[in-house]
């Protein structure tokens, strides 16, 4: 069957952003006079059975077809923002026009699309297993960590405990006893429940411990956090390609306790998002995913020690460069909050004995421009 | 968008003991609880393996968003009511309480609503969210290794909901419970989709667990 419309681009390097323009063929005469539009669209398919996609308008031209070839100037703000394909594990992107006529009443329009020209994006190969850069094991010691906190947050910590432990004790001496007791000489447990059918006592004693468990723990690993401050310090300026920081001006902290054998890492990747759906009927749930990809190790240093109450920073005073990540990484491709090529960066504080620390970084003052150029 | 709603068979957890307990004089029976902690799978059970139920005559009735004529529902010994969520549908569970047996309710409403019911001394009321354990034995039949500690996080973030383990565990698969809820936590994020409309899908029930005790 032969086409009924087409589109086709040139582009004017002398004019910058403004000199893409889109021609647009209307090949069957039938067309001419129709209501016609034409809109560019960054699309993000999302690779899975039951995807969630998101698509956002660039650009939205609706006009009428007067003639057999309409030339639209694209406006500068689509080149602006550097709009580029790519096909990643879970998401492809896509930047393209559609043209759109409005022929049909019931049944779907004639319709035609075409990839903006952008140029291809090569980036190097990466084999590193962003997964375990993201999210290092984190391997800690409970002990330690709850001699590691402050006074205050130790006693809390065994009072919880200890508090935890007589009541759990309590609460199964009185499963116990209502278990083999006269029913009416039972403490709290009746061994009948409210439909008159008989109930163990020592069951329902076993979930009052589960409960107090459950509660005693969460308050507990609220305590256990309390060893050390770890935090960013404000960043100032845009972070190009050429930028290359201290890493004591990036993070501060004071632990309370001699930290031995610290990691301090600073990694970052690209991160693909978007949506999909499992369950079904009432239970249909919307998973919002973010997956790493090429993830790039920015600074690594190892320090054997760092005392109590020593500032952290002052342990890692060497520059970090920020030219590997603009080198590894794709830019920012993004459609909304929930879909589109991210960039991430965090700084993590590794260490085996306590819970390990991490940073999540703030991307608005990277140069996006320099994720561009080779 | 695709809607696949193919519904793998479970393996029900007979956590609340409904087995043992006799609904011979019941005339109406409630579960409650978050969206995907089992209550659709609890019908399910009393319909098909109950032995109160599964020799008399069932029916089950979905309420997708309307209020269906229930008047032809009549003389049957179970009849299951899946899906109530608003308190206007509460009539049609008085109707077919005057006109059947027992009835059967997986509701989203908040239990004061069912009072009168239960001031008449008609009633049993069971809550599916309660029990961290399930999620527990579900891990352990699905091989998954797993802290007491990963399990309590889970059911504060989550609830004690099979739906979103699941997609937790889709997410982040090959680990433990406790390396996938960290990363859960830090790239994924799950929400209950509210819909007007929705396919209903049966449970599939493949065997059942005892309870404890």
């Amino acid at each position: 069957m032969p086409k009924k419309v087409e589109i086709a681009y040139s582009y004017d390097p002398q004019q910058g952003h403004a000199g893409l323009t889109a021609e647009l063929k209307i090949l069957d005469p039938k067309l001419i006079g129709k209501e016609a539009t034409f809109t560019i669209k960054r699309f993000v398919k999302v690779k899975d059975s039951r995807p969630v996609n998101k698509s956002k308008d660039l650009f939205k031209h609706k006009f009428t077809a007067c003639s057999e070839t309409e030339t639209i100037n694209i406006p500068p703000h689509v080149l602006h923002e550097r709009p580029f394909g790519y096909n990643g594990t879970k998401i492809k992107i896509r930047c393209f026009g559609k043209l759109t006529i409005n022929d049909r009443l019931i049944r779907k329009d004639t319709s035609t699309e075409k990839d903006l020209p952008t140029v291809s994006l090569k980036k190097p190969k990466i084999t590193r297993s962003t997964k375990k850069l993201i999210d290092p094991k984190d391997v800690f010691s409970f002990t330690k960590n709850l001699m590691a906190i402050p006074a205050h947050n130790k006693l809390a910590t065994l009072c919880l405990l200890v508090i935890g432990a007589v009541i759990m004790v309590v609460n199964m001496m009185i499963g116990i006893h209502d278990e083999f007791s006269p029913r009416y000489a039972t403490y709290l447990y009746s061994q009948v429940n409210s439909d008159g059918e008989s109930s163990s006592p020592i069951v329902k004693a076993l979930f009052g411990c589960g409960a107090i468990g459950v509660a005693i723990w969460l308050a507990i690993k609220r305590q256990l956090r309390q060893y050390m401050t770890f935090r960013f310090k404000p960043i100032t300026g845009l972070i190009d390609r050429g930028t290359e920081r201290n890493v004591s001006d990036l993070i501060q902290g004071i632990s309370r306790t001699n930290l031995k054998d610290v990691t301090l890492r600073i990694v970052a990747c690209n991160l693909e998002k978007g949506k999909y759906v499992r369950g079904s009927g009432s239970n249909r749930r919307t998973v919002s995913f973010s997956v790493p990809k090429r993830g790039v190790l920015l600074y690594s240093k190892d320090v054997k020690l760092i005392p109590k109450n020593q500032p952290v920073e002052q342990y890692f005073l060497d520059p970090v460069s920020f030219e590997p990540m603009f080198k590894a990484l794709y830019p920012p491709n993004i459609v909304s909050k929930s879909h589109g090529l991210f960039v991430y960066w965090e700084v993590q504080l590794i260490h085996n004995e306590f819970v390990d620390q991490e940073l999540e970084g703030d991307t608005t003052q990277f140069k996006v421009d320099d994720f561009f150029t080779a | 968008m695709n809607t696949e709603t193919n519904q793998q068979p479970v393996l029900f957890d007979d956590t609340l003991g409904l087995r043992q307990k006799a609904f011979h004089d019941t005339r109406l029976i409630v579960f409650t609880g978050i969206s995907g902690s089992g209550k659709s799978t609890a019908l399910k059970f009393l319909c098909d393996h109950h032995p109160s139920f599964s020799a008399g005559s069932r029916r089950w009735l979905w309420m997708t968003g309307l209020i269906p004529d229930v008047k032809p529902i009549r003389g049957h010994r179970l009849v299951v009511v899946d899906e109530l969520c608003h308190p206007r549908q509460l009539p049609v569970v008085a109707k077919l309480l005057g006109q059947n047996q027992t009835i059967a309710v997986a509701s989203h409403l908040r239990s004061a609503w069912f009072w009168p019911f239960r001031l008449a001394g008609l009633c049993r009321y069971y809550s599916t969210d309660g029990d961290c354990g399930k999620i527990s034995r579900y891990l352990a039949q699905l091989g998954v290794p797993h802290t007491a500690g990963a399990v309590v996080e889970f059911c504060r973030r989550h609830g004690t909901s099979y739906v979103d383990l699941n997609c937790i565990l889709e997410r982040h698969p090959g680990r433990s419970l406790d390396h996938a809820i960290h990363l859960s936590g830090k790239l994924d994020q799950l929400t209950v989709e509210h819909q007007k409309r929705w396919r209903p899908v049966m449970p599939v029930i493949d065997g059942i667990r005892q309870p404890l005790g």
